[in-house]
């Protein structure tokens, strides 16, 4: 038994497993309902902030995703984190210099909510360049959650993409790949000002629907053809099937967009990042098993 | 309608190359990483510009007092120096702390020792050994936290027990204690 135990001794963290049991309708219904109550609203920019525009909060969800990605947060750590900043956003009119100080507080928060091993705010802070002090962020901190109502348990659509894999009819092999997917596709919606206004439960479907596009996943009958699968989440979310392929679309248009972008970014980069594209492409990853 | 993920891109791999397994889906992601690797400098960066302290400080600070002067107007119950006010709404009435449950008076935050240590236990699959440690926190912390409430004139600690005496309170939102 002891020796189990220097074995086990790893820097990994224990994690509950997932609760079959909550992954009914019951709880899907009531979660419909509840995410209605952390939506930002969606024209902030017109009516709350002065100096901030939407380019503004791409930069900052940017980083944020850097940080994130770099820290190996917990996947719903930067949506959580992008909510908490939009409704913050939407009640308080911030400065552009407060902006990374919010991003940041946000982060904090998010971690905490959503991690064993939370990130702290002396890391955060280096993330900043040093440009705000740890203080500041606590004092931030303070400030984010009194904005918010000390009401942090936002839905998020991860919370969503769960019950929507337990619904299709997919292999268990297929359903990991297409999670993953889904998952990207929520991060980058979290990025995109477009989205701000979208129901969670809305781009889980739509990011869903997008990734098992983008998979040609195919069922065992014409279940998850497009139009089919778009009807059935729709019906699943209680939405209207032709706003759900719209949303789809964006999420597509979106990653085109930006894996554009990064192509760009890439080329103009010199030798350094080109490496580290060689370098991850020899990672395992679903990327070339999805360009068939 | 198809969506191709070509190879080169940079952007979209680090965000899907972090989960595979299904039954932990993010051990790989809580690797020691988080403990000891120090930020990438290319994350490190300032995005609108140097930020003066001082006035980021005046601000905050005067964010913060509203907060407080909001909240003392909400409870009738002046925070900073923890006293009631006059003809406030709810009746308060102090309460001795060894009549409430001992998370009013437990202190927040372990140290951070004690965190590290927790989570590295915490993998060896021994739940006893776990309940044990943090028992042991929890008794830590009462140990430093009770004596300093008894022998000084804790003023804050006082205030918290107070906050137990609110019966009135119509609304479901959390009493904010904090401001």
């Amino acid at each position: 038994m002891e020796h189990q135990l220097f074995c086990c001794e790893v820097d990994t963290i224990r994690r509950a497993y997932h609760d079959a049991n909550l992954l009914n309708d019951r709880v899907l219904q009531t979660m419909l309902k509840a995410e209605e109550n952390y939506l930002p609203s969606p024209n902030y920019f017109k009516c709350v902030q002065k100096e901030i525009v939407p380019k503004m909060r791409k930069i900052v969800a940017t980083w944020m995703l850097e940080v994130c990605e770099e820290q190996k947060c917990e996947e719903e750590v930067f949506p959580l984190a992008m909510n908490y900043l939009d409704r913050f956003l939407s009640v308080e009119h911030t400065k552009k210099t407060r902006l990374q100080l919010l991003g940041a507080a946000c982060m904090f928060l998010a971690s905490k909510m959503k991690e064993t091993v939370p990130l702290t705010a002396e890391k955060l802070c280096i993330y900043t360049d040093n440009s705000i002090r740890p203080c500041e962020l606590l004092q931030m901190e303070l400030l984010v959650l009194n904005k918010l109502k000390w009401d942090l348990a936002s839905v998020t659509p991860h919370d969503f993409i769960e019950h929507f894999l337990t619904k299709l009819p997919i292999h268990q092999s297929a359903k990991q790949i297409l999670r993953k997917h889904a998952q990207t596709f929520v991060a980058l919606c979290a990025t995109d000002v477009n989205f701000i206004a979208s129901p969670p439960s809305m781009i889980a479907a739509g990011s869903v629907a997008a990734a098992v596009q983008g998979l040609y996943l195919k069922g065992a009958d014409s279940s998850l053809s497009s139009q089919n699968l778009t009807n059935y989440l729709s019906q699943v979310i209680r939405s209207d099937p032709d706003c759900l392929r719209s949303c789809q679309e964006q999420i597509e248009s979106l990653l085109e967009s930006s894996l554009r972008q990064a192509q760009q970014q890439s080329n103009s980069t010199e030798s350094k990042r080109v490496e580290e594209d060689v370098d991850l492409s020899c990672t395992p990853t679903d990327v070339r098993d999805i360009n068939i | 309608m198809c969506v191709l993920f070509p190879k080169n891109c940079h952007a979209v791999k680090t965000m899907s190359n972090v989960r595979l397994s299904n039954g932990s889906p993010t051990l790989e992601r809580m690797d020691a990483a988080r403990l000891s690797d120090q930020p990438k400098p290319s994350a490190c960066r300032t995005l609108f510009g140097p930020v003066d302290h001082e006035e980021l400080k005046r601000e905050l600070t005067g964010h913060l007092k509203a907060m407080e002067e909001a909240a003392a107007e909400s409870w009738g119950f002046d925070f900073s120096t923890h006293t009631p006010r006059p003809n406030a709404r709810f009746l308060w009435k102090a309460v001795d702390s060894k009549d409430l449950p001992s998370f009013y008076s437990a202190s927040e935050q372990p140290s951070k020792s004690l965190c590290a240590k927790v989570d590295v236990n915490g993998n060896c699959g021994l739940t006893e050994e776990r309940e044990d440690k943090s028992e042991k926190q929890t008794d830590r912390t009462d140990k430093r936290k009770r004596p300093a409430c008894i022998d000084s004139s804790c003023p804050s600690k006082r205030s918290r027990t107070c906050l137990d005496e609110t019966p009135h309170t119509p609304k479901k939102c959390s009493p904010p204690r904090h401001t």
